[in-house]
């Protein structure tokens, strides 16, 4: 991963992804180029898609290029524009099964309690856009831990006055499989897409290292 | 019309063309009535698509993936097919011919001219000496 202030965001060729650790733990978005400029789009809580300047907070990778061309990239960095200009109300969720999206990738209004996390945000576009998925979601396996983080998230959306509807989807429904922004990134940013959850959990723990040590 | 004179009428109408939209062919098939003048003049967003170009920049492409996705939330299929029918691959950068399959490949199964579209844009992007096995990964 790249620290901007070594190696600034304007050296983007086209497509990357950015990773920092936030106040509620890990968080990520997709970086495109537009024009002189670079953005981040990323679903930063609940209805709240930002299309925005990355900040410096951010680690950031280029989308290898023997995963995404650069024909592909540039179609892709003009889809990522239309999605952030089209500001979806996308729901915060954990249901990987429902990704708002229907089976053939086209974004969808989400059935109560269905939604996106940020890292699931970032998977939604490749998939949306019948890009190759970085990572073989039906390796991911549900891990107990995750329960803590989905109570957090659960509060958090109390505290925000999130549809009670929707939190009380969210509690009553088993714990999923949590797709980690670690995880993501570490997948999309390296060479050999449709990783396991094994060899992302790899490329994650590397990640994690940088974040703590940034200028390594 | 047989699909090489639709084809061949897409091409050369320029029907997204204010300049030249007093093209005949155009004029004959859609002013006849006042939905057809707004569905041509909502269609300009697709000459970018049509330009000759070997590239094709962020804006332009943008402009065709945004017009392909609202004609989508309003279920224009069979507009949709008709795009795609009357595309042209060589006539535009591999990049826009990339961008309007995959964002009309989420709704291929109610195109058809999609499914006859893949291998034409395959022709061309082979045609240009690009590995287009690999650029259209994910469609084929």
């Amino acid at each position: 991963m790249n620290d901007p202030r070594d190696i600034p965001f304007e050296n983007l060729p086209e497509v990357g992804v950015a990773i920092k650790r936030g106040d509620f733990g890990l968080h990520c978005g997709l970086l495109y180029r537009w024009g002189d400029e670079v953005r981040l789009l990323h679903l930063a809580f609940h209805h709240l898609l930002c299309d925005q300047p990355p900040d410096l907070s951010y680690l950031w990778a280029v989308v290898p290029e023997d995963e995404l061309d650069v024909y592909n990239a540039r179609a892709f960095a003009a889809w990522a524009k239309v999605v952030g200009e089209a500001g979806a109300s996308i729901p915060y969720g954990f249901n990987m099964d429902g990704l708002v999206l229907d089976e053939q990738g086209q974004l969808l209004p989400s059935p109560v309690g269905r939604g996106l996390t940020c890292a699931t945000f970032v998977l939604a576009l490749f998939r949306c856009f019948q890009i190759k998925a970085p990572a073989a979601v039906e390796t991911w396996p549900t891990r107990e831990e995750d329960a803590v983080w989905k109570s957090s998230i659960i509060a958090l959306l109390k505290a925000r006055n999130a549809d009670p509807e929707h939190i009380q989807a969210l509690e009553s429904e088993t714990l999923q499989a949590r797709f980690r922004p670690d995880e993501v990134i570490g997948s999309v940013s390296s060479s050999g897409w449709s990783f396991n959850y094994e060899q992302a959990r790899e490329l994650a723990d590397a990640i994690l290292v940088e974040l703590d040590n940034p200028h390594g | 019309m047989t699909q090489t004179e639709t084809a061949a009428w897409w091409a050369s109408d320029r029907v997204f063309d204010t300049k030249l939209g007093a093209s005949i062919g155009v004029r004959e098939m859609l002013a006849e009535t006042e939905q057809a003048k707004d569905r041509r003049e909502s269609l300009e967003w697709l000459a970018p698509a049509t330009n000759g170009s070997q590239e094709s920049s962020n804006l332009e492409l943008a402009a065709v993936i945004r017009g392909l996705t609202q004609l989508i939330g309003k279920s224009e299929y069979p507009l949709i097919d008709r795009i795609l029918r009357s595309f042209q691959p060589g006539q535009t950068s591999p990049a826009m011919n990339l961008a309007v399959l995959r964002t009309t490949g989420s709704v291929r199964s109610k195109l058809k001219a999609w499914h006859d579209l893949v291998p034409r844009v395959r022709f061309d992007l082979q045609g240009r000496g690009l590995d287009a096995d690999r650029l259209l990964r994910g469609l084929l």
